[in-house]
């Protein structure tokens, strides 16, 4: 009898108890107590500190660097020194002739204007002597 | 105002020299800070940064730039190679025990920035050039490790390797002077 009357107040109270809703900040609670309790067991391991340590220094580092500049003179030391390489690089030549290929084309199609040019001037030459030697030997 | 350097690099391709001036001034005081940052050394920023735009320039006027790539990222990647290598001359030159030189172009340092160079370039003293620049794209200039792989190009693996290792050059140096200390 005892029994069943325990019964039938756990159920009541069961039922009265139906509506019960944790807080919302129960849930952030609860995450942050089982958060801190997982990094507690946690094994910080050797050297750790000394890592956050250097990558802390590091970041420092890098905004007390953040300022450094050359200056003006810096860039016109550069301008110069591309003024004295850039006829040899570019600027002299049209920029398909910077090519390899095209460039030994070039190249040899200048020799052979060049060679035939010589050939030219030398049969004019020849031509004006064996004039010359004609008319010396019409005068004897 | 933005400036696409892209299209002044293009003007450079076709012959423009003086269109390069708008590169240098428009990328050169973080490619100083980098280059200063990686070799702790403002004589031998002046100089890797110097070479690094001829380089640019040799490269733009050779149609080796493909365009893909921003200038400043371009560029960004010539320094950082011209950096490592002068890391690796400086170690042979201090191993012959020839003596540095003065910075020409330092009107704009600071001392404080100066001092902390002295300091940076002492805590990563021991470091091997490669692995002290995946330290310093990261942990000083701050870059993702994707961007700073790419800098240095190699894999997001060989990247996290060099970062292990430079760290634990760091902490290794810093037991000795502890333990020096003691």
């Amino acid at each position: 009898m005892t029994d069943k009357l325990e019964e039938k107040r756990l159920e009541q109270l069961g039922a009265s108890t139906d509506d019960l809703r944790p807080d919302d900040a129960l849930d952030d609670a609860v995450l942050l107590a089982a958060a801190a309790d997982a990094t507690r067991l946690l094994d910080a391991g050797p050297g750790l500190d000394d890592q956050v340590l250097a990558a802390v220094a590091l970041e420092s580092l890098a905004q007390r660097t953040s300022a450094l500049e050359p200056s003006g003179g810096f860039t016109d030391a550069v301008m110069r020194q591309l003024q004295i390489e850039a006829p040899a690089s570019s600027g002299a030549w049209p920029t398909f002739l910077r090519s390899g290929r095209a460039a030994l084309v070039a190249a040899a199609a200048v020799a052979a204007g060049l060679v035939s040019y010589a050939g030219y001037v030398e049969s004019m030459f020849d031509d004006d002597i064996m004039a010359n030697v004609d008319s010396v030997e019409v005068g004897e | 105002m933005t400036v696409d350097l892209r299209l002044v690099a293009a003007r450079v391709a076709k012959g423009d020299v003086a269109a390069y001036r708008a590169i240098v001034e428009h990328t050169r005081a973080p490619l100083y800070r980098l280059a200063a940052r990686l070799t702790g050394n403002l004589v031998d920023a002046e100089d890797v940064l110097q070479d690094a735009y001829l380089s640019g320039f040799r490269a733009l006027s050779g149609g080796k730039y493909d365009g893909n790539a921003r200038i400043e990222t371009w560029l960004y990647r010539i320094v950082t190679n011209a950096s490592i290598d002068a890391l690796r001359k400086r170690k042979v030159r201090s191993e012959g025990g020839e003596p540095t030189s003065e910075p020409r172009f330092d009107g704009n340092v600071k001392a404080e920035a100066r001092v902390a160079l002295r300091e940076l370039d002492a805590m990563l003293a021991d470091l091997a050039p490669q692995d002290r620049a995946a330290l310093v794209l990261v942990s000083v200039e701050g870059l993702t490790a994707k961007e700073a792989a790419e800098a240095l190009e190699c894999t997001e693996g060989a990247l996290e390797q060099r970062l292990v290792r430079a760290r634990a050059a760091i902490r290794k140096a810093k037991s000795r002077e502890e333990a020096a200390h003691d």
